[in-house]
């Protein structure tokens, strides 16, 4: 039909656009000839695909991060608190000792009502309890059933279940499989575990023995004894071994020995308060592994995990699905403060694995994939706490709470007056909203909130939102608003703080809250976490956001004592840190209040110092407090029942669960 | 068919060379899709333009207590706004309470100026690389075509990813990298198109008579690349508009407190489920830009080059 065209142009168009198909065609042909080059770019393809979920897991790696702190300091209170006590008998009239620990139980009662409250008034449907508290999963009678499977979730692939490498947060619920010598338990005590009595301190205070339950046999039919405790924490001390959280716990000891077949000895360099021994030990990265199982399988241990638990894994592990995990019929051996002591109640433990997604984990949670998960997006848990049929429990827990901490060296941070117009003038309900949608009660002077062991009283006296005096502090350091609305100081340079954007809930409206009301620019610009890390640690970035939770001011000294700047996971210690670990000015004043209080054997005292502490660090306007934290448990009643007991290390103890499905 | 054919030919012969311009806007009146798309396009940047008089609220101007309001709701704090659309969130607020229709409208703005740069970018450096190898061929044909070579091995976004990672992310950075990134379809029509028309006899009639080659290439050779530039600069548009919002839906584009269309989309993904407006409009925002500008792109294909449509259909 078409009649060739005469016109030439056209035809050349045509031939123009063929000849450059055959163009593309050819080259392609052409540059398949280069194959070395093609290939060349192969690698370079790769590495940029695996960016995406680099930054993922990297995101997920900054929220993971909350709950361990609040699991290590929340050690300490309880050590804390039940040290009191044991010292006591042993030295203080009877009369004196029941004193104090009605002091302590008031000081937790008083938090627990006024977050109760708080949370009453603004997020119906979250029911809310202190961190030591058992509650009952759907407010149900305890009415256990044998059988069937419980299921928690963890995000992305375990690491490995080896105590002594297991390094994310991943491979924590695996501690179902793991006892530890001593655990801490409901009212803020020490528990023992696999040990059998609480320590005893030697006179010089530099040694400490323990002394082991006797009954206690690994998933293997090994018997667990002094053998298998020196095995253990000589793996943890190992510094060969490429150790993972175990690090941390260890830090303080020195070594360890075999007195009798039941008792051990470890060794600490410098005295140490019991609050701060027993600290390392009650914890959940400590968990004793069965010694023939490692030496037999070597590395292969983390993927072929024997341990003393309630639950002993099944051998089914299925990468980026599920680990299950068996019934140890012979569990006997839970510590007293739980409901139930022998072998748990279901047959399984389906540990489902998810993507690095919050909302993916409420949409499992929803769909009844997992029983039971932690949760921290706001949105989800709102939903799920105004459907009947869950449960929501939320966990308040002492400590610094939600906060930023500020460079105190970087300009214009250096300048006292910067920092002090922050304390007045963020608007703390504003920029939090996103993280707990305005539920949380704020926290605006005391880095501590109330209910932490050693908060200054005096130090929340020290600031209130105000704008008008934040502004005020501000014209009067000299810091003028220019015709763009920003602040400049007298040589001319505009006020600036950068608070790298990691995806946290905060970033953004701390931009808009600061630059809106105080004229300080925030630069916010987008990092991965790896990055931010390690951009922190030297000191780059004035600010960022982090959730602490701890029982006493002891959690102090991981973020401003010296011996903390520029550590890893520390780059949040910016008080009197240049930015150059080796020549941080030391503050001689905080580094001694809070040693002292970490070595004190008085309990008074300690708190006495950290009151000091933590006002001295106020005084200096070292961080911005926000809020109370607090993360919900999101529990369907409807397929799982029993007591949900969060452990030190913000973990549920897994034995305590049943199913309650038909 | 053949009319068609036949009429375009005796205008081509016979009309001056303007009239081509007009007959092809003459034939892309008479497709009605690539006209809606035109009109849409219009409307969109008219919008970005006026943005400051549309939208009824800056920006970023945030109200904690009018969170994740549906669309229509009334404004808690009801202002003397004149425009009807005043005194309601025409399209629902976000999660911190800012104006979703106004952040959709300024983040037009973002979208279209990303595109138009990063095809303006592609589109004269392509150009450029496309003209000097084709018409000079030898060895600066044989270095252009094997660096375009080597940048079409890539896949777009995927180059347009390695930029950014290496420049850092970024509205600016986004768009040189999306710019980069199309370089070698450019630079491969152009060529293309080049190698033909520098053999016509009107060229070599400019050669023999001692043009430079400059003037040759400007005059004479641009001429006959203009179409099909034109053609896959409008799709290519739509493509940039994409593709920015997928660099920012990934993270690696807009930074906040940006309104940029995909950004928007990439932080309430996680909201869908409380406050489904935001996404949905965001991404009805770029949907509808992006399908009106291919529609419009499709059209003047269709318009400057009825030979090659006719033969498709």
């Amino acid at each position: 039909m078409i009649k060739t065209p005469s016109v030439s142009r056209r035809l050349v168009l045509r031939t123009g656009l063929a000849g450059l198909a055959g163009g593309v065609g050819a080259a392609a042909l052409a540059a398949c000839g280069e194959t070395q080059v093609v290939t060349k770019e192969v690698p370079v393809e790769t590495t940029v695909v695996k960016e995406v979920p680099v930054e993922k897991i990297v995101r997920e790696t900054e929220v993971r991060e909350v709950p361990v702190e609040k699991i290590v300091t929340q050690q300490v209170e309880k050590i804390v608190t039940r040290t009191v006590e044991v010292k006591q008998v042993v030295e203080v009239p009877v009369e004196v000792e029941v004193e104090k620990v009605v002091e302590v139980e008031k000081i937790v009662e008083r938090v627990v009502e006024k977050i109760v409250e708080a949370a009453a008034e603004r997020a119906p449907g979250i029911d809310i309890y202190n961190l030591d508290e058992s509650v009952a999963i759907g407010a149900k009678p305890w009415d256990p059933k044998p059988g069937g499977e419980v299921s928690y979730m963890t995000f992305g692939n375990p690491t490995g279940f080896d105590p002594a490498t297991w390094g994310g947060r991943s491979a924590e619920p695996a501690a179902a499989m793991y006892d530890l010598l001593y655990t801490y338990g409901k009212g803020n005590l020490i528990y023992p575990h696999l040990a059998a009595d609480l320590p005893e301190p030697a006179d010089d205070k530099l040694s400490w023995v323990i002394p082991l339950r006797n009954d206690v046999v690994f998933h293997d039919g090994e018997p667990f004894n002094a053998d298998a405790a020196v095995f253990n924490f000589q793996r943890f001390l190992d510094p060969d071994l490429a150790r993972g959280h175990v690090i941390r716990d260890v830090a303080s000891m020195g070594s360890v020995e075999k007195v009798d077949d039941f008792k051990i000895r470890i060794s600490t360099p410098q005295p140490q308060s019991p609050p701060s021994f027993l600290h390392s030990i009650a914890h959940q990265h400590t968990g004793m592994a069965s010694p023939k199982a490692v030496t037999e399988r070597g590395e292969a241990f983390s993927r072929d995990p024997v341990g003393t638990g309630p639950f002993k894994w099944s051998g089914v592990w299925e990468d980026d699905v599920k680990v299950v995990f068996d019934r140890n019929e012979d569990y006997n051996w839970g510590p007293s403060f739980l409901a139930h002591q022998g072998a748990p109640y279901p047959d399984r433990m389906r540990l489902q694995i998810l993507g690095y997604n919050m909302t993916d984990n409420a949409a499992a949670f929803e769909a009844g994939e997992v029983d039971i998960c932690l949760n921290w997006s706001f949105a989800d848990y709102k939903r799920v706490s105004e459907n009947a049929k869950y449960h929501v429990i939320g966990y308040a827990a002492p400590g610094m709470g939600q906060y930023m901490p500020l460079h105190t060296q970087l300009w214009p941070l250096d300048d006292l007056n910067v920092r002090k117009a922050l304390l007045f003038g963020v608007d703390r309900r504003t920029v939090t909203v996103r993280a707990n949608g305005g539920t949380a009660p704020l926290n605006i002077s005391n880095l501590l909130v109330p209910g932490t062991i050693g908060r200054s009283a005096e130090a929340g006296k020290l600031y209130s939102y105000d704008v008008g005096i934040a502004n005020q502090i501000l014209d009067e350091a000299g810091y003028a608003k220019g015709e763009d609305g920003f602040r400049y100081a007298s040589d001319g340079r505009r006020l600036e703080i950068s608070y790298p954007d990691r995806g946290d809930p905060v970033v953004e409206l701390f931009k808009l809250d600061v630059e809106k009301n105080l004229g300080i620019f925030v630069d916010i610009p987008k990092m991965d976490g790896a990055t931010h890390r390690e951009g922190a640690s030297k000191g780059l970035y004035h600010t960022t956001w982090i959730g602490v939770a701890a029982p006493s001011g002891d959690v102090m000294y991981d973020r401003f004592h010296t011996a903390s700047y520029g550590g890893a996971n520390r780059s949040y210690s910016f008080f009197e840190f240049d930015g150059i670990p080796e020549s941080a000015t030391p503050n001689a004043k905080i580094d001694g209040l809070l040693e002292a209080a970490r070595a004190s054997f008085d309990a008074e005292e300690a708190k006495a110092l950290w009151e000091e502490a933590e006002l001295y660090l106020m005084e200096n306007a070292v961080a911005i407090p926000l809020v109370h934290d607090y993360l919900p448990w999101l529990t369907n009643p409807d397929r799982i029942g029993g007591e949900l007991f969060l452990g030190i290390d913000y973990l549920p103890f897994f034995g305590q669960f049943y199913s309650t499905q038909e | 068919m053949a009319a068609v054919g036949q009429f375009v030919g005796q205008s081509a012969s016979e009309a001056p060379v303007r009239s081509e311009w007009n007959l092809a806007w003459r034939r892309l009146r008479r497709n009605k899709a690539a006209m809606a798309g035109l009109v849409v396009l219009i409307v969109i940047s008219l919008a970005a333009v006026f943005a400051d008089f549309i939208a009824t609220e800056a920006e970023n101007d945030f109200d904690i207590a009018s969170t994740g309001l549906p669309p229509f709701a009334e404004r808690l704090d009801p202002t003397d706004d004149w425009r009807p659309w005043g005194q309601r969130h025409f399209l629902g607020t976000d999660d911190i309470g800012r104006d979703v229709f106004s952040r959709i409208v300024r983040g037009a703005r973002i979208s279209l100026r990303i595109g138009f740069s990063a095809v303006t970018i592609s589109l004269i450096a392509g150009s450029i690389l496309g003209l000097v190898s084709g018409y000079f061929r030898r060895w600066p044909d044989m270095v252009i075509s094997r660096i375009l070579d080597v940048m079409l091995a890539f896949p777009g976004i995927l180059l347009a990813m390695t930029v950014v990672a290496s420049l850092g992310p970024g509205l600016n950075n986004a768009m040189l990298a999306l710019g980069v990134a199309g370089i070698p379809f450019y630079g491969r029509v152009v060529r293309g198109t080049t190698l033909a028309a520098r053999d016509l006899t009107y060229v070599r009639a400019a050669r023999a008579v001692g043009m430079s080659d400059v003037r040759i290439m400007m005059r004479h050779i641009l001429p006959n690349v203009i179409s099909p530039v034109l053609i896959m600069a409008t799709l290519g548009l739509g493509g940039a508009i994409l593709a920015s919002a997928t660099l920012s839906f990934l993270g690696l584009g807009a930074e906040s407190p940006a309104p940029e269309w995909g950004y928007e989309l990439s932080k309430s993904r996680n909201l869908l489920r409380e406050y489904w407006w935001i996404a949905t409009f965001n991404g009805f925002a770029i949907a509808t830009t992006v399908l009106s500008i291919n529609l419009l792109g499709d059209g003047l294909r269709e318009a400057l080059d009825p030979q090659a449509s006719s033969w498709s259909d």
